[in-house]
């Protein structure tokens, strides 16, 4: 148990307190009658759930420092009066604790009630329904407000700074347990919410008192990870469903085909460490850089940020970081596997061809690529311009790929797959999209009309024909756009793009599309070409188009009878055409003979598997899926060598579980002291600052992933009472959170009053309440609540009530019982003074103060002990004589209350049962009737 | 992959029924697994108070003079015997001892409660630690008390875990697939499955596909997270027979109800209702069953009624308090009607977050108007203006006379004298989808053809046909009262198929 460290103290030894033992020490305690070893400095909350002893707790969370507001987790101690809260109260050698007794039962039924007496009955319409830390504790304690004076919230409409993108605000469900206040401040450093208070009334809310939007909020999400109720959620539609979870809360990496692990990359480009970048890259990725230029960027349609202003320009960062990759410290971590004496051909060399024959040469077997071009590469080399990709980086990737020792023949088409299988192990087809579809125009026999790939082809191996000088592209996605601005490069006079969609609908990228704008090119969105006229070929052979007819649509849908459109009439445009370049999709270029069961477009059909109908076939890339993106392909060749391994007696776990980076512990803190993270996006990557300020600007959604879940109370843990549950038992046992706390020295202190440095807490907390009293904040000096009584001329029970109500806006709103407890007395009193009293309020209000000014039962505070004065707030762990109860504030206006009431017993009886205010002051009521008037007289007559 | 899962009965759905079902099982000896897609037992009955029951102690220590064959009687003849009489009889037959069992494992009531004023006391309401006054939310209690038993007779409760489908082998049930919470899926094999998923009250196109309504538009039903008929679905496509499921009605005004307790009581109360055609079509006596005015709703133009009530009756309120006072929402006086105006006005519902659920454009819609004249009434709400001159007329005389039209009781017409008037809109809403599959008295899930699927049970709302059109709200406590009593049942009879039929 060396390794256990005390999260609280920050494994720094509680020098001098006998009997607590220092930090590496374990300590021997009972709880319940269970033997118990806990390392010193742990919590007895901690110790117990170690146990699978659970003790009902809300505003602890196990990443978090313990607060010990809620009084959920009272428990008794033997041979010490009162209750402890056992989150911030240090296990000791030979302690024996008893969670479950009629005092802890007590403190915890009352102090829920208080709690719900402001939370909604209404549970229905919250999104946490059945995943509600306080529901899961209704049930557990049985507990309802019924008895309690219902408390409306006021503050609601400023709660956690008002309405944003990502976080959806339900502040009536707020029960004030701060642990988002925690997560803020102590596990992410940035301090942006905080304990306010208005109008008497506390509630969490940010520093300043501005938005969320305004205030240093970086979005990481963490506090609505930990929030325990549905007071603050993720605005529905951020995350995708249906993908595991570690998947889904990164919806970068989930939106990414190849689930490249982003956020971390992004971090080590914004550290400046590019080799460690790019080592994460490598483990999905086989062309990095030309995805660094060319990426469809799915990830940053994915990106949170997007949400709130826009994406990060990941792709760009990632061009930046394999740029900058030095030496690529990622190939010597590179699993080869020995000879499996198995040979496998590829079909293909393009990116999901390659991607594949790397994985597969790399897992031992003997590869050998068939490509019918003369160069490998596929789209990457054939069908993206030039302009946009340097052909010297394709290569050298492909370089670095055949390093891996698989051979490439070129020049060398396949013809049958089927005969292929009968020569190797294994077979991947990977053929690509290669041949335009057919216009729906009758151009096909026309010289001048081309398919956009063979055009783009043709504009790479620069070959392409005389254009004239009207070029009209038809299409809409990536390949229209290159051969549109392929053409224009080329020197056609004026290039016309014609496309389906309306402008915002466009498949190609914004990107391409301003660029192409910029370069001259005409975008006729919104129209679709219904007609051509064709004239007769010079040379006599075949015809050649002339011009385009085409019409505004205002709607369209392809159904199964193909397309369907609605026209507007009369918007008939004819375009002059000498070129025309039909981008309107692809196919691919295989038949029946190549010995395969094919689909739609030619496609090659395969299970899920990606078995074709041969045995020892697979297909992969745009030959199973129709035109898709660079990254798609690499990402299903990975999926294919992955299966084909399998297929050859292989274990399938070398493809996706490569690690070329050992990956440490997440840093949990976000905020560096240097303020607001960058707002605008940058495209332009150009030095090492740009790349760090754009990442900079990343929300680490994946640091939600390391915030443990808190364990309810039918967990399977507590099934096993008093039995060690090792790791599995509680999280704080392998202290998950020790990264977490790493660097928490940066804002902090030593000692108990270690928070009053961090920024957000204290300070702030004073200058919210400056005006209602003198310096209030928990370590400082005790509010005093002044409202004096006049024994001749004041109403006891109103001045109760104003004690109450003055305390309770005192409040710092950190503890249940002086924040919900004298709310809940003052809304008592003040229906007892204006005649809505019943008589069960006597004994109500006796067990509300009573607990109050008890301290959850504790003795009353020792005069003179300073540092732990407001003990409902204290952070830290408390020692033997902390109290862990309410604050002093709170127990001493209690105590005034209850002796005022107990003192004026006629007064408080007469206001309830008689409702008469014996002072005749209260307003409310009518002077009192009885001795102290004269008998009305009988009237006289006149 | 986890480890084996493997028992003699699979419960899928750990609410009201389904934990019920495992607990009688399991005190049969039987090994149970229960699959619950939240964190937490209960289900929607979480939200719930209490449940029914016909002659118990506490109807007998009150003098509540309802007998099983009175209520059996009155129950049948309410549903037009188009429903299952074996399984009304067993159930409420069996209803009195199911009390006594569950505070055989330590819950406590406090009596037996009516709903409203004109229904029967069958609705027993749990106690709540502390507090000897009904609460909502109290039958929370219930699934603690019935977790921890099930918890002392091993059953297994599996939380964040998601049942996929049934499995068969040889015609009889063999397993679940389930999908644990890391995301993993396998198969969790068993002799009988009991399915108790609650229907389908947050799946609006299963709404509108089996009952017809367009949430959002002609229905504000609570939904409740994950209640999306996962349970149905799976066993229709194993083949159960189909029954008509129906809406639980109730009505609602969206950002009101629920946000603005004294402003919603307050426009409940049994004063005056009309249409959009400015006309009365219901003795507003029946407002508080909620079931009959769902229903009456229902029927009116656009799905929508409005009460209209003015400042002199505000004012009679505030001098003599509500007319119908409901003690879950225990509102009795109109105390906070102007702060709540005012901050309902000010557009604070949404603030609250309270209304998350409902669309935008009842975000907007103001369901609670202002007007200081008839016509600036009218033209806020659509009502027809001429007509409803005519109905207020009407009405007024009515309160000097007697209510010709729906003989409502003379107490409850308040004549409109002045000062500013107030509308709300209500709709109709519900608490969840009533059953989906077709089960015989033994909870056996049945084919099309009439015979049961071996292996397959079904309890609680998923399998709860014994209302016919309408919910009973004069015999309260019925939902979670079938659920209840059903899911033992389905417990009961599931282990002794394994016992008899499968082994």
């Amino acid at each position: 148990m060396g390794d256990m460290i005390s999260l609280a103290n920050d494994g720094k030894p509680a020098a001098g307190v006998a009997g607590r033992g220092r930090v590496g020490d374990t300590v021997t305690l009972k709880i319940d009658g269970f033997e118990v070893k806990a390392a010193a400095g742990k919590s007895i909350l901690e110790a117990a759930q170690a146990y699978g002893i659970y003790i009902p707790h809300l505003c602890h969370h196990p990443i978090l420092k313990p607060q010990g507001g809620c009084k959920m987790c009272s428990v008794e101690i033997e041979g010490r009066a009162g209750t402890v809260t056992a989150c911030n109260t240090a296990v000791e050698e030979g302690m024996e604790v008893r969670t479950k007794t009629e005092r802890t039962t007590h403190v915890r039924n009352v102090s829920l009630e208080l709690m719900l007496a402001s939370h909604p009955a209404d549970c229905t319409s919250c999104a946490v329904y059945l995943n509600c830390e306080l529901q899961n504790l209704m049930q557990y304690l049985g507990v309802a407000h019924s008895r309690l004076r219902r408390i409306t919230k006021n503050n609601t409409g400023l709660a956690v700074g008002g309405a944003n993108p990502l976080i959806k605000r339900e502040p009536d469900r707020c029960i004030l347990c701060g642990r988002c206040v925690r997560a803020c401040a102590d596990l992410r450093g940035v301090g942006a919410l905080e304990y306010r208070s208005r109008d008497g009334e506390a509630y969490v809310g940010v520093k300043d008192g501005v938005t969320l939007l305004e205030s240093d909020c970086r979005f990481c999400g963490a506090c609505v990870e930990v929030c325990p109720t549905g007071a603050i959620q993720d605005m529905p539609g951020i995350f995708p469903t249906g993908v595991k979870r570690e998947l889904a809360m990164v919806p970068c990496k989930s939106a990414c085909p190849a689930h490249t692990d982003i956020p971390l990359y992004l971090r080590y480009t914004r550290e400046g460490k590019y080799p460690e970048a790019v080592a994460i890259l490598r483990e999905k990725l086989t062309f990095p850089h030309s995805l660094g230029v060319v990426c469809t960027r799915k990830c940053e349609a994915g990106c949170k940020r997007g949400h709130l202003d826009e994406a990060l320009s990941i792709r760009n960062v990632k061009r930046f970081a394999v740029e900058h990759d030095g030496e690529g410290a990622w190939r010597s971590r590179v699993t080869v596997r020995p000879a499996s004496g198995k040979r496998v051909a590829v079909v293909g060399a393009g990116p999901c061809g390659l991607t594949a024959a790397w994985h597969l040469q790399r897992l031992g077997h003997e590869v050998t690529v068939y490509e019918q071009r003369e160069k490998p590469g596929g789209m990457l080399t054939y069908g993206i311009p030039t302009y946009r990709l340097d052909r010297g980086i394709v290569d050298g990737e492909i370089g670095t790929l055949s390093e891996m020792g698989f051979v490439i023949k070129t020049g060398e088409r396949v013809t049958s797959a089927a005969k292929l299988a009968t020569e190797y192990d294994g077979v991947v087809v990977a053929v690509g999209a290669q041949a335009g579809s057919p216009s729906f125009l009758d151009v096909n026999d026309c010289a001048n009309a081309i398919p956009g790939v063979a055009f783009a082809r043709m504009a790479t191996e620069d070959a392409l024909p005389d254009m004239g000088a009207f070029v009209t592209v038809l299409g809409g996605g990536s390949v229209a756009f290159d051969c549109a601005r392929g053409a224009k490069k080329a020197g056609a006079a004026q290039v016309r793009l014609i496309c389906l969609e309306k402008r915002e609908n466009m498949l190609a990228d914004d990107e391409e599309i301003e660029e192409a704008l910029a370069e001259g090119i005409e975008i006729y969105s919104g129209m679709n070409c219904v007609a051509c006229e064709k004239g007769a070929a010079k040379d006599g052979t075949g015809s050649f188009v002339k011009s385009v007819t085409a019409v505004v649509v205002n709607s369209f849908a392809f159904g199964p009878q193909g397309l369907s459109m609605d026209t507007e009439p009369g918007s008939e445009r004819v375009f002059p055409t000498d070129t025309l370049v039909y981008a309107t999709g692809q196919r691919i270029d295989l038949d029946e003979t190549f010995g395969l069961e094919l689909g739609r477009a030619n496609s090659v059909k395969t299970d899920e598997k990606l078995a074709a109908s041969v045995p020892g076939v697979f297909a992969a890339g745009d030959a199973v899926t129709g035109t898709k993106s660079v990254v798609e392909a690499v990402a299903m060749g990975m999926e294919a060598a992955k299966n084909v391994d399998l297929w050859l007696g292989g274990d399938g776990t070398g493809v996706f579980d490569e690690v070329y980076l050992e990956r440490g512990a997440n840093d949990a803190v976000l905020g560096d002291g240097c303020g607001k993270r960058p707002a605008a996006r940058s495209e332009d990557i150009c030095d090492c600052d740009a790349a760090k300020a754009e990442t900079e600007r990343c929300l680490s959604c994946h640091l939600r992933l390391d915030i443990p879940k808190v364990r309810f109370w039918g967990d399977a843990a507590f099934k096993k009472r008093g039995v060690f549950q090792g790791t599995a038992g509680d999280a704080m046992q392998v202290a998950p959170g020790d990264a977490a706390f790493k660097k928490r020295g940066v804002f902090q202190g030593d000692g108990m009053g270690e928070m009053q440095d961090v920024p957000g807490r204290s300070g702030a907390m004073q200058a919210d309440l400056g005006n209602t009293g003198p310096g209030h904040a928990c370590g400082g000096d005790v509010p005093i609540v002044d409202i004096g009584f006049a024994p001749e001329t004041d109403c006891p029970v109103d001045t109760a009530r104003k004690i109450a109500a003055q305390a309770a806006a005192l409040s710092c709103g950190k503890c249940v019982l002086c924040r919900d407890g004298m709310a809940q007395a003052a809304a008592i009193l003040s229906d007892d003074v204006s005649g809505k009293g019943e008589e069960a309020d006597v004994e109500l209000l006796g067990e509300i103060l009573a607990l109050v000014r008890d301290g959850a039962g504790l003795l009353p505070p020792e005069p003179g002990a300073s540092g732990d004065v407001h003990g409902g707030g204290g952070d830290g762990l408390a020692g033997p004589s902390a109290g862990s109860g309410s604050c002093r504030m709170a127990q001493s206006a209690a105590g005034d209350i209850l002796e005022l009431l107990s003192s004026h017993r006629d007064e408080f009886y007469g206001h309830i049962l008689r409702k008469r205010c014996t002072k005749q002051v209260c307003e409310a009521y009518r002077p009192v009737q009885g001795e102290d008037r004269p008998r009305r007289q009988r009237r006289g007559r006149d | 992959m986890g480890k084996k899962m493997e028992a003699d009965v699979i419960v899928i759905g750990g609410g009201a029924s389904g934990i019920t079902a495992a607990v009688a099982a399991a005190e049969k000896d039987a090994s149970v697994i229960v699959i619950e897609k939240g964190q937490t037992t209960g289900g929607a009955a979480n939200m719930g108070m209490g449940f029914f029951a016909v002659e118990s102690k506490y109807q007998k220590a009150q003098m509540v003079d309802l007998t099983k064959e009175a209520a059996f009687r009155f129950f049948m003849e309410y549903t037009h015997w188009r429903v299952d009489a074996r399984l009304v009889r067993r159930y409420m037959e069996q209803s009195a001892d199911t009390i006594d069992w569950v505070e055989s494992m330590g819950l406590q009531f406090l009596g037996a409660y009516k709903y409203f004023e004109k229904s029967f006391p069958t609705w027993h309401v749990v106690k709540t630690q502390g507090s000897n006054a009904p609460a909502e939310r109290a039958a929370s209690n219930l699934f603690r008390t019935l977790t921890q038993r099930a918890e002392e007779l091993e059953v297994e409760i599996c939380y964040n875990t998601k049942a996929n489908k049934i499995l068969f082998e040889d015609g009889r049930v063999s397993g679940v697939e389930i999908t644990t919470a890391d995301g993993e899926t396998q198969d969790a094999l068993c002799s009988a499955v009991i399915v108790a998923t609650g229907g389908f009250g947050d799946n609006p196109k299963m709404i509108k596909d089996n009952m017809g309504f367009t949430w959002g538009e002609d229905l504000h039903s609570f939904r409740i997270p994950g209640v999306v008929g996962d349970g149905l679905n799976m066993m229709w496509a194993a083949g159960a027979a189909k029954s008509q499921p129906v809406m639980e009605l109730t009505y609602t005004s969206p950002g009101v109800t629920d946000v603005f307790k004294t402003l919603s009581e307050t426009m409940r109360q049994p004063g005056l209702m009309v249409n959009l055609d400015g006309l009365r079509f219901i003795n507003e006596e029946i407002m508080n069953n909620t079931v009959y005015t769902g229903n009456a709703i229902s029927r009116q133009r656009k799905k929508v009624a409005y009460t209209i009530i003015d400042d002199s009756i505000l004012d009679g309120y505030r001098a003599k308090g509500l007319d119908y006072i409901t003690f879950h929402h225990n509102v009795k006086t109109v105390d906070k009607w102007e702060d709540e105006l005012k901050k309902y006005l000010a557009g604070e519902v949404e603030e609250s977050g309270l209304s998350a659920l409902h669309s935008k454009e009842q975000r907007e819609k103001m369901c609670l108007v202002v007007a200081d004249t008839l016509e600036e009434l009218c033209e806020k709400t659509g009502i027809s203006v001429d007509n409803l001159k005519k109905t207020i007329e009407e009405y007024n005389e009515a309160s000097t006379s007697e209510d010709t039209r729906f003989f409502k009781p003379h107490r409850y017409i308040k004549p409109l004298r002045g000062g500013k008037l107030y509308a709300c809109a209500h709709y109709p809403a519900g608490y969840g989808s009533l059953g989906g599959v077709v089960v015989n008295d033994k909870m056996e899930v049945l084919d099309a053809d009439g015979f049961k699927i071996p292996g397959l049970y079904s309890c609680g709302t998923d399998a709860c046909g014994i209302f016919g059109d309408s919910y009973c709200f004069l015999l309260p406590g019925n939902t979670m009262g079938f659920a209840v009593n059903s899911g033992r049942i389905a417990g009961y009879e599931a282990l002794d198929y394994v016992d008899n039929e499968w082994a």
